[in-house]
């Protein structure tokens, strides 16, 4: 906790730059951070802008743009019931471990298989049985009227063995390392919060122990999160963002090849590729990859270190 | 409706139901109310949560969700993306209550107010459907929580005849979503959950008109692929039986585009609009039981046990990429003795606390005086006047100055005087009892730390250190210099047993403080000194854990880690560092095997025969024979001088 007292501290110290280079450094300023937030909720309505109380709110962005938010998303299933291998990301792995920047990410893995959730591994036996015994089938009037059994059936139950968790995913601007910082509050299938140690089995184990930390939700009064550390986020991003650049180019040739041959547009994946490509051919074609699609590489980013919860972030267009 | 609809089967309707999400900041704040606020009242109090708009619903609002965090208990502030609905809270003080209160009639007296609000209100509005109750014990002591929240629901017979009538839905869907958007960010101003649809206008609830038919668009409060609309409608359906109507087209609506429409017919024999309904509501588990919750939040709200784990995962920071070997386990476990509870004693701790261990016992026979502050880090100016002008004792401030930074610290401070060398004992009963409470005291740890400020006081902790097998470590101060070093293992092969503390000397430890000027006594020594050697007394403990021989190891080896030096000096004056190493002596006066094999066998008896008598100590490990010899051997070599003295003039 000291140590997120006094990286709050930093954060209110940091000076902030406001100069763009995201794709020469993987940062971004406060205006980007904003620019590429609208693009987010703009493409992934399940995404929204959010403020927080006046105390906490930072004077460098929007009051009505503090932090981006995604509300009970689902996770069906642990980090560890997933059975990892190969590569989901990126078209080449090896290049990216070898890179020089090199970082100490480990690859993103792909899901082969997947286990099913079994029932009733979610909660501690021993906290069932406690709260087991405070189950009252009389709740809701006598047992034997015969009513009970009706207004049972009218509410459609859906008993997926209670290992659904929920999670409220925040995205905020941290000013130390300009990049955006991640932030998770997960609930059980129950609606209780999750203790950390709960939540950390959502964190891929290959970074368990190395980059998710507890800290104070920083939008927010006395609300305990999982944070993902940014300290490295920057040169991941750097990364990432020539990655995707290098596959959008080979998308777009492919894609022009295809518009060629057939010219005609209907779908809206399709479209939206167009405009990509439309505006990639712009003035900033230069530099294919737009700030205000950073986020969107940053959530593919974040996927890799929380592979169970399933937020938005897919876009075959990067 | 045509005659064949009413013919067609009549199904039970289905409902999604409501659940709720409770933030831990509730669950904060009511700790937090209960102790400073309601105390043992347990009179019911107004709270509010909030659902999603439903113009602001998506995928993941499968079901309707009501949501309760700190701002629960605060009107004030209230966020134009939700709804705010209102409800009460019920907070007993004991589980036994929370069992045995009868949940059945508090349901009912909870529904009976819901149906008070419904046929009396003048003016209603969505917050009076949507009413909810929260039942709560919070175990403050456990952090742990009991709730159940109930959703009084008014109970109407209807029943559903399928109908469908798309080209309906679609223009309604297109209106209300246009209305929606018109009421802008504004809260509900004009929003009401159900609307009769009169023509082409959209009316209110209090503005419905009494029929027997009727058609009525339902915001609901969940997107779901199921064509159910959420258990909220069930109260407006209830309203509408209220008001006369027995058959009634509802299009509930929802902002995806998966709209549909359920036709509701009303059983009229069965409903008698002026008995009070049938109340259901409580909230249901995740697997459809009937049941409070209980959340355990003892990790995520304590902040001792959120210190904790910060602690530990800050540690494991290290372990991402600068040492994935690093054993920080070891580490943690190591239970700590530090001997001298001053300057080094306090810096040892610090550094301690950083690496995680838990387990941290000091030993001193001081009090705290007004130079000590400013020095020793874990005392301040209070402490030096406080326990009647005395000053506190240095051990127990000490151990407790360490809970108050991290209160997951086992810490015990013991007022103890360690029995020293060349101090005869003058109280023979207690200084046997301080040196069986030392002996025990080193039973009970795995590391010894020397940090007293005389040299002779160190002396039986390194004899016992031996005799037990102990990982010890030992700093000492000169005024710009310091020596940091770990003392040898008496299994390690003898050619290579490394040094103690008292190896290179040739004279058995005596009284060095009786007879001496303040200046010689004190450690007067550049204050950054104990800081720089504190810190690496502690970072050498650390090595050594990750080698696995720990004490045994050899001082030319190292581990992924690093090196594990036998001893490390500091000079301030030229800013240098040298590692060094010095094997043990045969006759040192405290690891020789002689002394720890001869402890072994007397144990007190042949610790107060040499605290008596330094002589003694240094006839038993060979110390005085050496000093004769040396002697004698000056002695001949004085001859031979004077032999040679008559070849003077071959020496010049």
């Amino acid at each position: 906790m000291l140590r997120s007292k006094l990286s709050s501290l930093r954060e209110y110290l940091t000076p902030i730059n406001h100069n763009s280079n995201f794709s020469t450094t993987g940062e971004i300023s406060p205006e980007e951070f904003v620019q590429a937030g609208d693009y987010l909720v703009y493409k992934f309505p399940t995404w929204q802008w959010s403020t927080c109380p006046k105390n906490l709110q930072k004077s460098f962005l929007p009051a009505d743009k503090q932090f981006l938010i995604t509300r009970h998303v689902p996770s069906y299933q642990r980090a560890s019931n997933y059975l990892t291998g190969g590569n989901v990301d990126f078209d080449d792995d090896e290049e990216y471990e070898d890179d020089e920047e090199g970082d100490g990410w480990v690859k993103s893995r792909k899901v082969v298989s997947v286990t099913k959730p079994q029932d009733g591994q979610e909660e501690e036996p021993q906290e069932i049985n406690d709260i087991d015994d405070l189950i009252d089938v009389t709740a809701e009037g006598a047992e034997d009227d015969g009513d009970n059994l009706e207004d049972f059936d009218d509410l459609d139950i859906r008993n997926d063995g209670g290992s659904v968790r929920k999670y409220d995913m925040y995205i905020t601007y941290s000013t130390s390392y300009r990049v955006p910082k991640m932030y998770l509050v997960g609930f059980n299938a129950n609606g209780i919060p999750l203790t950390p140690d709960q939540m950390f089995e959502d964190i891929n184990a290959d970074y368990k122990d190395k980059t998710a930390t507890i800290e104070n939700l920083p939008v927010a009064h006395n609300t305990t999160s999982v944070s993902i550390h940014p300290c490295k986020h920057s040169s991941v991003m750097k990364v990432l963002m020539k990655h995707s650049k290098s596959k959008k180019t080979r998308e777009e040739v492919n894609h022009l090849s295809e518009e060629l041959g057939k010219t005609n547009i209907s779908d809206k994946s399709q479209e939206d590729t167009g405009k990509d490509a439309e505006a990639a051919a712009g003035p900033e074609a230069e530099d294919s990859i737009r700030v205000d699609q950073y986020l969107v590489i940053f959530l593919k980013f974040i996927a890799s270190v929380t592979p169970g919860i399933e937020y938005d972030y897919t876009m075959d267009a990067l | 409706m045509s005659d064949s609809d009413k013919t067609a089967a009549r199904v039970a309707p289905k409902y999604v139901p409501i659940s709720s999400f409770v933030e831990s900041s509730f669950f904060t704040k009511l700790s937090e109310l209960k102790l400073n606020e309601f105390k043992l009242d347990s009179s019911k109090r107004d709270i509010h949560g909030f659902i999603t708009s439903p113009r602001r619903l998506n995928k993941f609002n499968d079901q309707p969700t009501l949501n309760l965090d700190l701002q629960s208990f605060d009107i004030a502030e209230k966020e134009a993306n939700n709804l705010h609905i209102s409800g009460e809270l019920y907070n007993v003080n004991t589980i036994e209550e929370f069992k045995n209160i009868n949940k059945s009639d508090l349901l009912n007296d909870w529904g009976k107010e819901v149906y008070t609000r419904l046929i009396q209100t003048e003016s209603l509005d969505y917050k009076a459907f949507n009413w909810f109750f929260i039942l709560t014990f919070s175990d403050l002591k456990k952090y742990k929580f009991y709730y159940w929240v109930a959703f009084p629901t008014l109970n109407a017979p209807w029943f559903v005849t399928s109908t469908r009538d798309d080209s309906l839905v679609e223009k309604h869907t297109k209106n209300i979503t246009r209305l929606l958007e018109n009421d802008g960010d504004s809260e509900n101003l004009a929003f009401s959950q159900l609307y009769q649809v009169v023509g082409e206008s959209y009316l209110d609830l209090n503005s419905i008109r009494s029929s027997r038919n009727g058609v009525f668009v339902f915001l609901d409060g969940c997107l779901n692929k199921e064509t159910k609309p959420s258990v909220q409608l069930k109260n407006y359906l209830y309203f509408l039986a209220y008001k006369g109507f027995e058959d009634v087209d509802v299009i509930v609506y929802r902002n995806d585009g998966s709209s549909f429409q359920v036709h509701y017919e009303l059983d009229t024999d069965s409903f008698n609009k002026n008995v009070q309904p049938k109340i259901t509501g409580w909230e249901r588990t995740s697997q459809g039981k009937l049941g409070p919750k209980l959340a355990d939040l003892g990790s995520l709200i304590n902040p001792h046990q959120l210190a904790d784990q910060a602690v530990d995962l800050n540690l494991k920071l290290m372990k991402w990429r600068i040492a994935p070997e690093l054993n920080l386990d070891i580490v943690k476990e190591q239970r700590v003795l530090l001997l001298g509870a001053g300057t080094l004693g306090s810096y040892v701790a610090r550094a301690l606390m950083g690496w995680g261990v838990r387990k941290i016992t000091f030993v001193d026979n001081g009090r705290i005086s007004y130079s000590n502050p400013v020095r020793q880090p874990l005392f301040s100016f209070k402490d030096c006047f406080s326990d009647n002008g005395q000053g506190e004792m240095k051990a127990a401030r000490a151990a407790e100055a360490l809970k108050e930074i991290f209160p997951g610290v086992s810490s015990e401070g013991i007022s103890l005087e360690v029995p020293m060398i060349g101090h005869p004992v003058s109280d023979e009963a207690k200084s046997k009892s301080n040196f069986g409470t030392l002996s025990q005291l080193f039973d009970d740890h795995d590391i010894i730390y020397l940090l007293m400020d005389s040299r002779e006081s160190r002396w039986l902790p390194t004899v016992l250190g031996y005799a037990k097998n102990k990982i010890v470590i030992n700093a000492a101060l000169g005024f710009d210099s310091y020596l940091v070093m770990r003392h040898g293992n008496l299994s390690q092969p003898e050619e290579s047993r490394l040094g103690c503390y008292y190896c290179n000397d040739v004279v058995a430890p005596n009284d060095s403080l009786t007879d001496r000027t303040l200046d010689q006594m004190c450690t007067v020594t550049r204050p950054g000194v104990a800081l720089m050697a504190s810190a690496l007394a502690v970072e050498l403990l650390v090595s050594i854990l990750q080698h696995p021989d720990g004490s045994k190891a050899a001082q030319d080896e190292s581990t992924k880690f690093g090196g594990v030096p036998h001893q490390i000096r500091g000079f301030l004056h030229n800013f240098q560092q040298t590692k060094l190493y010095a094997p043990n002596y045969k006759h040192c006066s405290a690891c020789s095997h002689t002394v720890i094999s001869k402890f072994e066998e007397e144990g007190w008896e042949f610790v107060k025969k040499c605290l008596n008598d330094s002589g003694y100590l240094e006839e038993i490990c060979g110390l005085k024979q050496v000093q004769e010899e040396a002697e004698k051997a000056t002695e001949d070599l004085m001859k031979d001088m004077d032999l040679d003295d008559e070849d003077s003039e071959w020496l010049d």
